[in-house]
């Protein structure tokens, strides 16, 4: 899979500034355009994506892959919690400390994206040992290997 | 009887997949025959008017007022209440199901 997986540490602060930080580690490696910002903001008003996975809430930010260079993920772990609403329940608010951003150009792509992202954020001991990790190299390489991981279990299952 | 299933998302994410990989799974296990659709939250009013509809697994919110049981599916993406979520999916399919 040719997705290329990058790693923040961030302090914190708002919803928008966090996401805003997150594509401009895209926007710099030229993997989105100007507008995926806004497609992403845009989209998180009307379909958020807080989740509240256990025991480290997160939200999955994305949009179409319209402005959309090349596949990424960007994985941030926030020193504060950020407020986020919940994706099933968009009037309740949730302080998440793991963003994981999608920025995906392909459809197939992204179903196995989705799918190995899945079995990752329902891992109670992963989510801990990714919120314990200071170091964004050390972020993105313990995503890169734990999708790895999912997607060989994914074929077997 | 085939089972119809409506699995709704907010703007064709992925998310929707999700939630048929999981129907389909249970489907399996219970050897119930369902066609499951994929739609979007907008155009859900349509597909509510088709009628004939068993079950909607939920990935978003949704306003109108659906005239089959809904089930919330984002567990199946958080993993929190899951196992709920498809004991009552079981449940619904079940229901109504004529011993052949």
């Amino acid at each position: 899979m040719n997705v290329k997986i990058i790693g923040q540490i961030l302090e914190g602060g708002s919803r928008d500034k966090v996401i805003k930080l997150m594509i401009n580690e895209l926007k710099k490696n030229n993997l989105v355009d100007d507008g995926y910002e806004n497609a992403v903001i845009q989209r998180e008003n009307e379909f958020p994506t807080g989740l509240p996975t256990v025991p480290i809430p997160i939200a999955m930010p994305h949009s179409d892959r319209k402005n959309v260079k090349k596949s990424a993920i960007v994985i941030a772990k926030l020193v504060n919690p950020v407020i986020f609403n919940r994706m099933d329940k968009p009037s309740e608010e949730i302080a998440v400390k793991i963003v994981i951003l999608l920025a995906i150009k392909d459809d197939e792509e992204q179903l196995e994206i989705i799918r190995q992202l899945m079995s990752i954020v329902q891992d109670s001991q992963l989510l801990v040992k990714l919120s314990e990790l200071n170091s964004a190299e050390e972020l993105a390489l313990m995503l890169e290997n734990q999708m790895k991981r999912a997607n060989i279990s994914n074929e077997v299952s | 009887m085939k089972k119809r299933v409506v699995v709704v998302c907010g703007a064709g994410f992925a998310t929707s997949t999700v939630g048929e990989d999981q129907v389909k799974k249970i489907c399996k296990e219970l050897n119930i025959d369902a066609e499951i659709l994929k739609k979007r939250v907008t155009e859900l009013k349509t597909a509510d008017s088709m009628g004939n509809i068993d079950l909607y697994v939920l990935m978003t919110p949704v306003s109108v007022k659906l005239n089959a049981p809904a089930v919330n599916g984002v567990a199946f993406i958080s993993g929190v209440g899951k196992e709920k979520v498809i004991n009552e999916i079981k449940q619904i399919l079940l229901q109504n199901n004529p011993k052949e």
